[in-house]
């Protein structure tokens, strides 16, 4: 027999609308509302064990201890699918939706679907990490939905693998797949290539995804006032790798001190990054990171001063999420310390 | 001279390889004399201690350290093969060539600096793999004393290549179990009526063990020129870049099987009309991509004169500004183009962009696969190879979780790959 556990808000559950929002949560050992579809759908086989209820200002107004309260009443009673909602358009509702959806799945290794309209906030914060059957704006679409998440839910639960969003109707994840086609990459190429020459339509398997342009920082008006640092994707790191920065596919990024050095020596430095012949950095590392020609800048009074460290990571087969949080972690470190200008040298 | 130039494919099916008294081919079975094969490959003074294995498709076996992939080939008319690699320069593309299909040449070794394959001959990993299925002759090599990476680069391929040719020359005064003609006969009058499609063959240039060798030279000392297709399926272009993971380079056995190519051939005179190929190395600077890709373009344009091309990468991030650039040079001259391309997506697939540079004209793009993507593989019975390999950690013979990236052509850039990815 196939358990469920069903979530529902304040209105859907059956207590009341707007008024009745930050009512805490209680679970009940049977189907409310849109459950008894659910049980309907499982024709015998299986059936709502329990329903949670909260209020969605319960919910989402209590930040962290009011989403562990509820999420805390689902594995009281041993089950094998969480299903939530649908919520629709409802921005509070899709938040515990996914939300619970997200900690059953990351936390008790079990399916877990909900559904909501595309447009509803949730969405973005919630389509990676759940999945969300894509709904009509209001309830009106209640008889669509609820048989789409439950069967996306049993093929969860079966272990099948999961097909298209339009096979399944959930909302696109930004997630792709590896998956073997029936025909070689090159003949593939080969068709869309006589489509575009015949003005056919034609589709990309890697559309365009939007150019991610940087507006470069205004110049620094009083440089013999600024403090200047040096920062590098090139693997720069002292002899033997003290800190294990990765070679390819940095995660993270280190900072070395130089304060008293007047350049890098190569017996003190090396460059681990594999996306490069590292020959020549390791030779003379200054031609990385130029710290002689900014020392001697420094003490001509080009600027007023080097900032101790330099910062290094490897930009090599790096996934575009983790570059993006080093530079924004590498950037408020520099802001926070007062630097005014950084000099990136890139491989 | 209005005669095509014409090479005949004498492929000798391999259903079983063996070793035994004397390296001979018959009915299908390559035996291999180890001992002779040893000597050979000890010629070369820069190698240290040499091994020959054998591994055959459905062995609980994993192959490990995979540096690059041949077939055994020779040339009737030389005897010799990879030209510009090995003995006298021969022009390739022309002449018969035996090949022993369903065998291959591997080369491995290890030293820091080198980036390995892994291969299964069994299991959930032999079905990402053409490499799996074939009757795999291994040449293990250490490097002798003092010997760098660039060297012992070096003499792996020659002992791969010296492998390669060695067992070619089984078939020599043999039956060949098919022919397959090449001959891009554009004299017929209705192949110009056909649409004249090219195809841009871009080779990776990154220095010293980092690219491949074409007629022996690296491919960093040529400009954008102009290749016909025999002769980079006999044997012009060869594998050369250790220092470089294996999803992000061409194996010899890519390049002489080179799918682009030969599915552009097959159709030849039919659908299209084949026009030619343009090799460009892949430079470091932009100004040099950009004179680069102007270049290439030019001679598919105005040289070929071709109405789509077909632009294959080979490399990592950086090689996406080559690709990019040559997409627009191509599409700014009214060339329609298709690029093939991978994906880095991170371990989920889940990274917000899937490439490092973009460009609105590549709106027909084909993909062959996340390199991130993680497979499982079961534990196998034997190793041949080394015990270690860079970036996976645990016992090689163990349940392995490792990104499909160690797999050679499980990812492959220039297209001998069924591997894509599905949006979800």
């Amino acid at each position: 027999m196939i358990r469920v556990i069903h979530y529902l808000n304040q209105f859907f559950g059956q207590i009341g609308g707007e008024e009745k929002a930050g009512i805490g949560p209680k679970i009940t050992n049977s189907a409310v509302g849109p459950g008894m579809l659910i049980d309907r759908l499982l024709e015998g086989r299986g059936k709502v064990i329990a329903t949670v209820i909260c209020g969605d200002n319960y919910f989402t107004e209590n930040g962290e201890e009011g989403a562990e309260e509820v999420f805390l009443l689902i594995p009281r009673q041993e089950f094998d699918i969480f299903i939530a909602g649908p919520a629709f358009n409802a921005g509070r509702y899709g938040l515990a939706c996914g939300e619970l959806c997200k900690r059953v799945t990351e936390r008790l290794g079990l399916p877990a679907v909900t559904g909501m309209f595309p447009e509803n906030p949730a969405v973005e914060l919630y389509k990676k990490s759940v999945y969300i059957i894509g709904t009509t704006g209001n309830a009106a679409g209640m008889s669509k939905a609820i048989p789409r998440m439950v069967n996306l839910a049993l093929k969860l639960l079966r272990g099948e693998p999961v097909g298209k969003p339009e096979q399944e109707g959930y909302i696109p994840q930004g997630i792709k797949k590896n998956v073997l086609s029936d025909k070689l990459a090159s003949e593939r190429a080969i068709e869309v290539l006589f489509k575009k020459l015949r003005g056919e339509p034609f589709e990309t398997e890697i559309p365009f995804r939007g150019l991610d342009l940087v507006p470069p920082a205004p110049p620094i008006e009083r440089l013999e006032e600024a403090t200047i640092a040096l920062v590098t994707e090139g693997g720069l790191v002292p002899k033997g790798n003290p800190d294990g920065l990765e070679s390819a596919r940095a995660t993270r990024y280190a900072r070395y001190l130089v304060k008293d050095l007047e350049m890098l020596g190569s017996d003190g430095f090396q460059s681990i990054h594999r996306g490069f012949d590292t020959t020549f950095i390791n030779e003379d590392p200054n031609r990385l990171i130029p710290l002689d020609a900014l020392r001697r800048m420094e003490r001509d009074g080009a600027f007023k001063r080097l900032f101790p460290h330099f910062f290094v990571t490897t930009g090599v087969a790096t996934t575009i999420d983790n570059a993006k949080k080093i530079g924004k972690k590498i950037a408020t470190e520099l802001v926070s310390a007062g630097v005014s200008g950084a000099i990136v040298t890139s491989t | 001279m209005d005669e095509a130039m014409k090479l005949e494919m004498c492929y000798f099916d391999v259903s079983g390889v063996q070793f035994g008294p004397t390296t001979a081919y018959s009915d299908g079975l390559l035996t291999i004399n180890k001992k002779e094969l040893i000597g050979l490959v000890a010629q070369d003074k820069r190698l240290g201690a040499i091994n020959v294995e054998i591994a055959c498709p459905g062995e609980r076996t994993r192959i490990t350290n995979v540096l690059d992939i041949s077939e055994p080939r020779v040339k009737v008319e030389n005897n010799d093969y990879f030209s510009g690699m090995l003995g006298e320069i021969h022009r390739a593309g022309e002449g018969k060539t035996n090949v022993l299909r369903g065998a291959a040449v591997l080369e491995i070794g290890s030293i820091e600096g080198f980036y390995g394959g892994l291969i299964d001959m069994a299991g959930s990993g032999s079905s990402l793999t053409p490499y799996s299925k074939m009757h795999n002759v291994c040449i293990l090599a250490t490097p002798a004393p003092d010997i760098g990476t660039v060297e012992y680069g070096l003499a792996l391929k020659g002992a791969g290549l010296k492998t390669s040719v060695y067992l070619g020359r089984a078939t020599r005064g043999l039956e060949p179990t098919s022919v397959e003609t090449f001959n891009l006969d554009q004299t017929s009058a209705h192949v110009a009526d056909l649409p004249g499609v090219g195809y841009l063959f871009q080779l990776h240039s990154h220095g010293d063990s980092r690219e491949p060798f074409i007629y022996g030279d690296n491919s960093r000392r040529y400009y954008p020129t102009i290749l016909h297709p025999n002769e980079i399926v006999d044997g012009a272009i060869v594998c050369g870049h250790y220092n470089i993971s294996t999803s992000i380079k061409n194996s010899t056995y890519t390049i002489l099987n080179h799918p682009v190519i030969l599915g552009l051939y097959r159709r030849h005179g039919k659908e299209l009309n084949f026009k030619g190929v343009v090799i460009s190395s892949e430079p470091t600077s932009l100004a040099e991509i950009k004179r680069t890709s102007m270049m290439a373009a030019n001679l598919l344009k105005h040289v070929l004169r071709v109405d789509g091309v077909i632009v294959t990468k080979e490399g990592g991030g950086h090689t996406d500004v080559d690709l990019m650039e040559n997409c627009d040079a191509c599409e700014s001259l009214g060339i329609k183009t298709v690029l093939i391309d991978n994906e880095w997506l991170g371990p989920e697939g889940t990274s917000e962009l899937p490439l490092l540079a973009v460009s609105r004209n590549a709106d027909a793009m084909i993909s062959v696969g996340n390199v991130d993507a993680m497979i499982e593989l079961p534990s196998m019975e034997r190793i041949i190879g080394w015990e270690t390999m860079p970036e996976i950690a645990g016992d090689l013979r163990g349940e392995l979780y490792i990104p499909i990236r160690f797999i050679p052509n499980g990812i492959s850039q220039a297209g001998f790959t069924y591997l894509t990815t599905e949006g979800h």
